[in-house]
């Protein structure tokens, strides 16, 4: 292979990473020079610009010099990217290989016209599961992708003027309503900001250059902002400011011995309450934020044997994944969104998951939030290749007690010791009687509340949990307050194994565990406690050579 | 008798026929077991990964009377530890050896193990990615080999087989894998 097949990137990406290097550098910098000039004076600032050119000087030489050592290009059947100036890296990815294929661009490169390419390969979630070329023309990651998802196909599929699309975004709407090009230029006019979420469009590139595209899935912004407030990011910040009100509380509630402080400490208590109402409300904003702005503007598209996605606020995002390539569907509905009848449709791929940066749930959201009615018509406009989920049944009823009697009986323990030991080491209890006869009474319902409530998320666990499978998938529930169903097809499961424990095998019970690829920490999918006859039974479905 | 919510139906076809039903006695058992040396490499692997534990409790009696620790508590100490070394050296082995079971069959691989908790597991030919052997010092002082099968979620291990078995099974699986590859993922 000769060096003259590979190219370089665009030469601004030099100047895009010092970018983003100085970015992240100046600003630590320069608290350092405020402090500094603080104490010091003149001297300090002097000393600053010093030391900022010096970096800036570094950075972009380092820059320069990744820039000049990077080469990629498509030779014969493979991606190869050769990179490294100090120590030098030569990679070579079969196209075949090729899972998935992101555009991704943030503010600063959209700017300047340029994007990412970022290869997904099959990995396990490893680092080397992803291939970045980073800062090249839109036009010609346009045409990167298209060259490596098209596998072993060499040609570029030809760029089809944007009149041609018959895409068009249909908001929530479902197949009942068909997608019509009037009705998605109404959508986009009722969205103020529809111009903003077209990634080509604001580069000036074309709309859709694939003719291909038979469904297009435009997500509103105030779907989005439904999904948000749905999300468990809202109930994660509740609980963070339940406990620091409650830890602010212990720290005045252990000082009210004397009249003075009790007085302070009747002011600090509607201060407090509203402290932790104050907190919940901007960590829970921050947290509903950051997920609209990752989502913004999300569309998802068929195309034929492909499904694109877009999203993002801030660093706009494209996903192309050929369908070929899903290891599993799930559709989800967190605790609110049950309670609301909204659900989540996202995908599991070999390749995306623990990749460089925490754009991984984007990666894989296949419709962010839609009613639960809906689910059915997106999916089979989207993929109608999962859209069936093979009817489940639940888990045995005496499969109930494996269920809630362990993990109660450890909680209570736990229980016990947490609260019952600084009781015991208490030296108020030796001297106050009236404290001693209320250790038991704070015992028993310290460990009865811990252990009702494990009890009660278990016992939803095993009503939740379930199993089955048609001729080509198997569908797998689970959850506790929330609801979540799993749909791997047989070809997509890499191994199955049953396991038993001698309780298990006692009771004719077995736990399931279905092995498939995935990015993510999920890839092993288990039903608990499921009858041996039905778990032999589905080995036997999964077998190739079963014993039936 | 399985359900039809088992396998066979789906949401939209609920009056699909059964495919497959199972009982019990289904969950056939591999054929072949593991070379018996196994079971002295087991142990020796265990033996030195207790060998600091017990050297504490043979000196442990010792110190105790020396720091004025009631004998009896390290008498307990070394009766608990010679339980644990008797257990992972003596009779865990014995049970591993017993439990493991494996069969290589044209489609699929079949592995049982496990000391408390039994896992059977099924590998089909058609997901494996690669294979290979490999062993360790102890391993390679009694002329044994490990099988490992690569699929693209994991790894599985068939252990201790004499070094001419595992080379002509790793060379079996990747003519069978072969054969059955389906081009990717």
């Amino acid at each position: 292979m000769a060096d003259s097949d590979l190219q370089r990137t665009h030469p601004l990406t030099v100047v895009v990473r010092s970018a983003k290097v100085l970015s992240q550098t100046l600003v630590g910098l320069f608290a350092v020079m405020v402090f500094g000039a603080a104490r010091d004076g003149g001297l300090a600032v002097l000393g600053f610009a010093a030391l900022v050119l010096l970096i800036s000087a570094i950075t972009a030489g380092s820059a320069w010099l990744t820039w000049s050592y990077f080469l990629y290009g498509i030779v014969g059947d493979d991606l190869v990217i050769q990179s490294g100036w100090l120590i030098k890296k030569h990679r070579s990815i079969p196209l075949a290989r090729v899972q998935g294929v992101d555009i991704r661009a943030d503010l600063f490169s959209r700017l300047m016209g340029l994007s990412d390419v970022v290869v997904q390969t099959a990995g396990g979630g490893s680092g080397d599961a992803e291939a970045k070329i980073g800062s090249i023309p839109l036009a010609s990651a346009e045409m990167l992708r298209a060259h490596l998802i098209s596998g072993k196909r060499r040609e570029v599929a030809a760029v089809a003027p944007a009149a041609t699309t018959t895409a068009a975004p249909v908001g929530d709407a479902g197949p009942e309503s068909a997608p019509q090009p009037a009705a998605a230029a109404a959508a986009a006019a009722s969205d103020p900001l529809s111009h903003m979420s077209d990634f080509r469009g604001m580069l000036g590139g074309d709309q859709h250059p694939e003719t291909e595209t038979v469904f297009e899935h435009a997500v509103p912004l105030s779907s989005l902002v439904v999904a948000a407030l749905t999300s468990n990011a809202p109930l994660v910040a509740l609980f963070a400011a339940v406990g620091f009100s409650g830890q602010v509380f212990q720290m005045f509630g252990s000082d009210t011995t004397d009249a003075a402080t009790s007085v302070v400490s009747s002011l600090a208590l509607p201060a407090l309450l509203l402290s932790g109402i104050l907190l919940f409300v901007v960590v829970g904003g921050i947290a509903v934020a950051t997920t609209v702005a990752r989502d913004f503007g999300f569309r998802v598209r068929r195309a034929g044997p492909r499904l694109e996605t877009e999203a993002g606020l801030m660093e706009r995002r494209m996903t192309s994944v050929p369908v070929r390539r899903i290891q599993a569907v799930i559709v989800e509905s967190t605790p609110l969104r049950r309670l609301f009848k909204l659900s989540a449709v996202r995908v599991n791929t070999a390749g995306f998951g623990r990749s460089e940066d925490n754009q991984s749930t984007t990666a894989s959201a296949l419709i962010p939030i839609t009613s639960s009615k809906q689910v059915r018509p997106l999916m089979h406009q989207l993929l109608p290749e999962a859209e069936q989920f093979p009817q489940t049944k639940q888990v045995p009823p005496h499969a109930l007690r494996f269920y809630v009697l362990l993990p109660t009986s450890l909680t209570a323990l736990a229980t016990l010791a947490a609260v019952g030991l600084p009781l015991a080491a208490n030296a108020a209890l030796q001297t106050s009687e009236a404290l001693a006869l209320a250790t038991p009474l704070i015992l028993t319902a310290s460990v009865l509340l811990a252990a009702g409530i494990v009890a009660t998320t278990r016992v939803l666990a095993w009503r939740a949990a379930g199993f089955g499978a048609d001729k080509n998938a198997i569908a797998v529930t689970y959850g506790v307050f929330g609801r979540y169903r799993v749909r791997i097809e047989r070809s997509r499961i890499q191994s199955l194994a049953i396991r038993q424990s001698p309780f298990q095998r006692h009771a004719g019970l077995a736990t399931l565990h279905l092995a498939t690829v995935s990015g993510s920490s999920e890839s092993v999918f288990r039903v608990r406690h499921m009858g041996l006859s039905d778990a032999v039974a589905i080995e036997n479905w999964y077998s190739p050579d079963p014993v039936v | 008798m399985i359900s039809c919510a088992i396998v066979g139906c789906s949401e939209r076809a609920p009056e699909q026929t059964v495919l497959y039903t199972g009982t019990m006695s289904d969950l056939q058992t591999p054929a072949n077991h593991l070379d018996p040396r196994v079971k002295t490499a087991w142990r020796l692997e265990a033996g030195l990964a207790v060998i600091v534990p017990l050297m504490i409790a043979i000196v442990f009696p010792a110190l105790a009377s020396m720091m004025g620790i009631p004998g009896w508590i390290a008498l307990a100490a070394f009766a608990l530890m010679m339980g644990v070394v008797i257990l992972v050296v003596g009779i865990f082995p014995e049970i591993r050896y017993r439990r493991w079971r494996w069969e290589v069959r044209e489609e699929e691989i079949r592995l049982r193990e496990g000391l408390i908790i039994v896992t059977q597991t099924v590998i089909p030919m058609v997901r494996v990615q690669h294979v290979d052997t490999a062993q360790g010092p102890i391993m390679r002082a009694l002329g044994l080999s490990d099988v490992h099968i690569w699929t693209a979620a994991n790894k599985h291990t068939i252990p201790a087989l004499t070094d001419e078995h595992a080379a002509d099974l790793r060379d079996r699986i990747a003519t069978l894998a072969r054969v059955t590859d389906d081009g990717g993922l």
